[in-house]
């Protein structure tokens, strides 16, 4: 199966092209995002298609990362898979960002547990459990207030977050600097694909009310 | 497409409009034909908040551009390699609602190797003027007077020449439309604020309360065709505190003479103009353009005047993306998608540079 897949959770940006049936074979680009104006998306974009010489035509998926993380980043990305694959009605598919850079990371470790962490602004943190079995059900985020991280971080399990600075003020959280990638994020889509599990709704996951 | 750009103008454009609270998209033919507009209006999703919310309109937005460009296109029966250009709306609005919009309509022109155009949403208005419901874009006898009216837009136009304009003056506080959605909540009334008080008006009498008309004539010349619509506000204010029972016993006779006001402050400039300047063409655009006292003194202005007039249909008044369509159009200004500095910008104003929307 070909994905292309984009991940615009954090800073750190990206646009992997993977093909399932090569495990070691993916194409990536990527690219520091500061201002959340994802202009060198469709650059990147075009870098790997040149670089990969795939058509459109050949994908079977298209993917993108719900976050959570930057509003902005989730949105475009969101948008931007969707719009790409309407035209030729590629399936597409949406995930947690952190959770699949969190499988990812639990497979190399062998591992099975990992308690994920970010800032979520505003004084929060987000923060969810996430199982290395890919066919476990989506990640249950939470928001919970940055003091309260003490008494509800369990015991034995790595930390992992990609804001180490920011939750390391917060909430006294030393954790190991994990960031989402979109071939991780094309991963998880393609065993939730094979596996025909749920579809995830194409917004990002905010977790904040909006007002 | 040769290096990004067309070899010629692009025939049929796909536009798309998420400057504010409104997601939209239009089709639009050779001919400035529109067969297919839609819009969604969040006022649903912001009437609890009394006014727009920048986040629930960007999340908004989100949700409903995908389904929305398939409903688009299957209702206009084309293929999508017939569509030639993509058009966004760049600016002015809020920046988490441009940049969904820039994100789709860049994403949508990689994909169909087409070229992109980000436009002026206050451009979209001005020349939404020429937008018909079945025949193509109809000319407008220049130059033209436009007032530019909506709940955050209040700006004097003069078109010169096609799609250019000179900015004759704008308000100096709040929109024509905030002031009505403003004086309504003084009123107790919904949102927004500018059909419920129309509504209320119809059995009042515009007479009955005697409102300010905003900035004086003899303001200093920089402000001679710019309005002010905070003083009225602030006397509806002061009315209610001394007489709270107004907004039950007299309802009506204060939306009435609460509009009249509002719509008495944007004539005087658009007479004086009508006055002074050598004018052919008097419009109005814009939301609050929908307004029926507003459009019949319009009228009776361009008639006492001789020129001739030329409001915004009805349907093309709110933010819509047939007037992005337009204004791409008109301008025919196109770019690579893949262009990095193509960015939104929230604060664009309207002026001569308009022409120009690619920096």
């Amino acid at each position: 199966m070909k994905i292309l897949s984009l991940e615009l959770a954090t800073e750190r940006a990206g646009v992997a092209f993977v093909d399932t049936d090569c495990p070691e074979g993916y194409l990536e680009e990527t690219w520091e995002e500061a201002r959340a104006r994802h202009g060198e998306l469709l650059p990147a974009l075009d870098r790997l298609k040149r670089r990969g010489g795939w058509d459109w035509r050949e994908l079977d998926l298209m993917v993108a990362g719900r976050g959570p993380g930057a509003f902005s980043g989730l949105r475009a990305g969101l948008l931007t898979v969707a719009f790409l694959a309407a035209p030729g009605g590629t399936p597409c598919r949406f995930v947690s960002s952190m959770e699949a850079a969190a499988k990812a990371w639990l497979g190399e470790q062998q591992q099975a547990q990992a308690m994920v962490i970010g800032d979520a602004r505003r004084g929060h943190l987000w923060m969810g459990l996430v199982e290395a079995d890919y066919g476990s059900p989506p990640c249950a985020w939470e928001l919970i207030p940055g003091e309260q991280f003490a008494t509800r971080r369990p015991t034995g399990l790595p930390l992992l977050s990609p804001h180490l600075d920011r939750i390391l003020a917060l909430a006294g959280a030393d954790a190991i600097g994990l960031n989402p990638t979109p071939e991780a994020t094309a991963r998880l889509a393609w065993q939730r694909e094979k596996d025909r599990a749920p579809a995830e709704p194409a917004i990002p996951l905010y977790l904040h009310p909006p007002v | 497409m040769n290096d990004g750009l067309p070899a010629s103008a692009p025939r049929i454009l796909l536009a798309i409009e998420t400057s504010c609270d409104e997601t939209a998209i239009a089709v639009m033919d050779e001919k400035g034909h529109v067969p297919v507009h839609r819009i969604f209006s969040q006022i649903d999703q912001h009437r609890p908040f009394g006014g727009v919310v920048p986040e629930v309109a960007s999340r908004c937005h989100v949700e409903a551009l995908p389904p929305m460009l398939d409903e688009v296109i299957a209702a206009a029966g084309l293929d999508w390699s017939a569509i030639e250009g993509v058009a966004f709306t760049r600016g002015p609005g809020l920046a988490t609602s441009l940049l969904t919009g820039m994100a789709s309509a860049r994403a949508l022109a990689y994909r169909l190797q087409c070229p992109i155009t980000g436009v002026n949403h206050l451009h979209g208005h001005a020349v939404s003027i020429r937008l018909t419901r079945n025949g193509g874009m109809k000319d407008i006898a220049l130059p033209a007077l436009i007032l530019l009216v909506s709940g955050g837009h209040t700006m004097l136009l003069l078109e010169e020449t096609p799609a250019r304009y000179r900015l004759l003056g704008q308000t100096l506080d709040d929109a024509a439309g905030e002031a009505l959605d403003k004086g309504a909540k003084l009123m107790g009334l919904g949102y927004p604020g500018g059909p419920e008080i129309e509504a209320h008006a119809r059995t009042g009498d515009p007479a009955a309360f005697a409102f300010p008309r905003g900035l004086a004539r003899n303001q200093e010349a920089s402000h001679r065709y710019c309005f002010s619509f905070s003083g009225l506000k602030t006397s509806l204010m002061v009315l209610l505190k001394r007489e709270p029972s107004l907004k039950e016993s007299r309802l009506a006779d204060l939306a009435a003479s609460y509009q009249e006001a509002v719509v008495d402050a944007l004539m005087l400039r658009v007479v004086d103009a009508l006055d002074h300047l050598p004018i052919r063409t008097l419009a109005c655009a814009g939301g609050v353009a929908r307004n029926a006292r507003l459009r019949e003194k319009l009228s009776a202005a361009a008639d006492h005047s001789g020129v001739a007039l030329a409001l915004t249909e009805p349907e093309f008044c709110a933010d819509n993306a047939a007037m992005i369509a337009a204004s791409a159009r008109l301008l025919n200004t196109w770019a690579d998608p893949v262009a990095a500095d193509l960015d939104v910008l929230p604060g664009w104003g309207l002026g001569e540079d308009t022409g120009t929307p690619h920096h």
